[in-house]
């Protein structure tokens, strides 16, 4: 177990920057999510941690330790694939047993471990089996297995779960937040997906275009959107985002004829709008709501998302809504925002009601 | 359209296969009885064509009794009314041989016109049935006009190889063995190559020259394809694609040069220069190839191996390498049939006797002074081998060629 801290941290490929300047401090036990589109340098700064991929620039260090020059091995970290990376030629049991095995332990120590690791994943009975015998869930078990072994000063994911149906990796991402909260391992866990890094996460990080946009739990960053890229991309639906201005304390959405809506706020510049799906009540249209059409509806069982046309540069504005209501589309319906968490951007895109700290 | 009839289809596999048939078969006769036999086509096309249409007519109801029937209706046919005209142009053929080959020929057409128009109807074909059919017939006709042109010199030259220097004077079409003649005098052009004309050193300089061009040709090339495959440095891509450029260069041109450079520095007359000439020109290929495998291979796993301890080294020797058996086991197929069959530089390079490879030394019979059975004798010594090891390893060149193909 151990903390990692990044210091200024660069790599570029050819001319191509990829990862510019970041600094990233990570606790002992923390269980930490890199999320962010693809191509955001997620994995690349994972592989840097690894030692798998050099650095241009900056300095890491597990504990207090200098590790930028040492070897993958070196570092005491082992790393999870998104194709599980299982030797195909070896079974489950020499998969799990292969890094003990190379660094010479003895035999009897090193079979006793493998089945104590077997039995925490259940893999007792396939100790046998090769690789391509298994079913993904398996193999992604044995490849946790491969870096639990090691006892590893923290674990590092790469997308682990996203070669697996969806069943599957709810279940998968169960396991592993069990066993982060049984191991209680320093873990990095890089993926795109932004409801495994709210369910799994301690601290998320928030990266786009190699450098860290937001750091922070899941809860500040749902609630607390730094900029607009953080409330746009936490957060399903998406936040509903929309050009307005102020004129006498009250916003007006930009949009074919401007629309006066009923939040009034006392902060200066704002340029954009963000409030989610069910910070806005429907009701019938008013003389103090906002009228618009319902166009689509999703019923999800549980909840239910209505699309409304509100006549805004062809926006429309999701609203989640009971699932007992009977949605009739083309309706004509009013909007009525809450005056809490509503968020307010400026023209750069940055956040300007005031912080959770 | 005409040709998407059953009818049709009838027509023209019962003519093309008794014509075709009637060709190898006469071909057939004549090496085996070493008698030129005239080739009468006509005959054999119309029992054919009206067997064709016979067997698409009745097939539902045709038993075994039938088939018997048929064969011997179609070999009378052709042997009493015309009294064997297909293969009677020479009085010495005895009658029984003609009945045989004719009998063959009908049996053999009436099964290939089984098997082609096996469940076609009569009427207009579906476009499944159709493509069936044609597809069928070009592969069967294909397949063993494929394995004639494969079997057929290869007799020849084990025929001939068995043969004395009497008969092959007397009739060299002559390839029907003396079944009586004992073993030394059937294998003596093999005996005699092996006691006077030192073909068990030959065969040991091959050998010796192939297995050391193979295992240099890995050692170079698996570390080089796995660089290429796997690492990144300056000028990689410039480098890996102008490996393969030596093939742009025949080795015609270059064994000029080199043999005034090897003649200078004394290594001319020597093993020693085949095998670091052989090497040279396979460890391109081998790179190439082995190259596209490994690309092939998941980097995922290589990186786990860096993660469990490992480094590239032993990832080539405990990953890439049990991973790639079949690609490595093609490539050394390749490699080793490349050296065990080169012969412009051996024959360049090579004067003294003693140290002579077996294509060399297959050359160096072929002079008026030595019998031809000789020359038909060791190149079935230089065949057999490079064979055996083929048909063993087979299986792995088919997968191995494949799979570093497909995923570049």
């Amino acid at each position: 177990m151990a903390s990692i801290t990044l210091k200024n941290i660069s790599k570029s490929f050819a001319d191509n920057q990829v990862i510019k300047n970041v600094d990233l401090e990570i606790n002992d036990g923390e269980f930490v999510v890199f999320v962010g589109p693809s191509g955001c340098g997620k994995s690349t700064l994972l592989r840097i941690i690894s030692g798998l991929e050099d650095l241009n620039e900056g300095k890491i260090f597990i504990d207090s330790d200098n590790v930028t020059d040492k070897i993958p091995y070196d570092r005491a970290l082992s790393m999870v694939f998104q194709s599980y990376a299982l030797y195909p030629h070896m079974n489950v049991f020499e998969n799990i047993g292969f890094s003990l095995k190379t660094s010479g332990i003895k035999k009897d120590i090193l079979s006793k471990k493998v089945v104590e690791i077997a039995k925490i994943l259940r893999l007792e009975d396939l100790l046998n089996r090769l690789p391509k015998q298994l079913s993904g869930g398996q193999k992604q078990r044995v490849a946790i297995g491969r870096a639990i072994i090691r006892e590893p000063k923290a674990f590092l994911f790469d997308e682990p779960l996203s070669n697996l149906d969806a069943t599957l990796r709810v279940e998968m991402r169960l396991e592993i937040s069990r066993l982060h909260k049984k191991l209680g391992i320093t873990s990095i866990y890089v993926t795109h997906d932004q409801v495994e890094a709210m369910t799994l996460a301690d601290k998320i990080v928030v990266l786009n275009e190699g450098q860290i946009i937001q750091t922070g739990t899941p809860y500040e960053l749902y609630n607390y959107p730094k900029n607009l890229f953080v409330a746009g991309f936490i957060g399903t639906p998406k936040m509903n985002i929309l050009d307005c201005y102020q004129r006498g304390g009250f916003i007006y959405l930009e949009g074919n004829k401007d629309k006066k809506i009923n939040i009034k706020t006392k902060l200066m510049d704002v340029k954009k709008i963000g409030f989610r799906s069910d910070n806005v009540i429907l009701s019938d249209p008013n003389k103090n709501t906002l009228l618009g059409e319902i166009k689509f509806c999703e019923y999800l069982g549980s909840e239910q998302f209505v699309y409304v046309d509100c006549d805004i540069n062809d926006k429309l504005i999701v609203i989640k809504i009971s699932p007992k209501i009977k949605v009739v589309l083309n309706k004509k319906v009013g909007l009525k925002f809450t005056s809490e968490n509503i968020h307010f951007f400026s023209q750069n895109g940055n956040r300007i009601n005031q912080n959770l700290n | 359209m005409f040709w998407k009839y059953g009818l049709f289809c009838s027509i023209f596999a019962g003519s093309i296969w008794g014509a075709f048939w009637q060709i190898i078969f006469t071909m057939m006769g004549i090496l085996t009885f070493g008698i030129p036999l005239e080739l009468d086509v006509n005959q054999m096309l119309i029992i054919g064509l009206v067997s064709g249409i016979f067997y698409i007519n009745f097939q539902k109801t045709i038993s075994m009794k039938i088939h018997l029937t048929t064969i011997f209706t179609m070999t009378l046919l052709v042997y009493v009314f015309n009294f064997g005209k297909p293969y009677q142009i020479n009085e010495s053929l005895n009658n029984i041989n003609i009945f045989i080959l004719i009998f063959l020929t009908s049996a053999v057409t009436w099964i290939s016109i089984n098997f082609s128009l096996n469940k076609i109807s009569i009427g207009k074909l579906s476009r499944y049935d159709l493509e069936n059919f044609y597809i069928k017939l070009m592969w069967g006709l294909g397949l063993i006009i494929f394995i004639l042109i494969t079997l057929v010199p290869f007799y020849i030259m084990i025929m001939t190889s068995l043969k004395n220097q009497q008969s092959l004077i007397l009739n060299p079409l002559d390839f029907s063995l003396n079944i009586n003649s004992d073993f030394k005098t059937l294998f003596n052009s093999y005996i005699e190559l092996f006691t006077d004309f030192n073909f068990h050193l030959f065969l040991m300089n091959s050998f010796f020259v192939s297995c050391v061009t193979v295992f240099i040709t890995l050692f170079f090339s698996i570390p080089g394809a796995y660089a290429l495959a796997r690492l990144r440095f300056p000028s990689k891509k410039l480098f890996s694609s102008s490996v393969i450029l030596i093939y742009l260069i025949p080795s015609i041109v270059l064994v000029i040069p080199l043999y005034a450079i090897f003649s200078q520095i004394g290594l001319r007359n020597s093993l020693l220069a085949l095998i670091i000439v052989y090497p040279a020109t396979t460890i391109p290929v081998a790179l190439y190839m082995l190259r596209g495998y490994f690309s092939s291979l998941s980097s995922e796993i290589d990186d786990a191996a860096l993660m469990d301890g490992l480094s590239r080294v032993q990832i080539i020797f405990k990953i890439a390498i049990p991973l790639s058996k079949p690609a490595i086991v093609s490539v050394g197929l390749y490699v080793f049939m490349i050296a065990w069959n080169e012969f412009l530089i051996a024959f360049m390079f090579l004067d003294d006797p003693s140290i002579f490879t077996l294509s060399r030394g297959i050359m160096s019979l072929n002079s008026s002074e030595v019998p031809q059975q000789h020359l038909m004798a060791g190149a079935v010594i230089a065949t057999i081998p490079v064979m055996i090891i083929f048909l063993y390893l087979e299986k792995f060149l088919i997968s191995g060629l494949s799979t570093g193909g497909v995923k570049e």
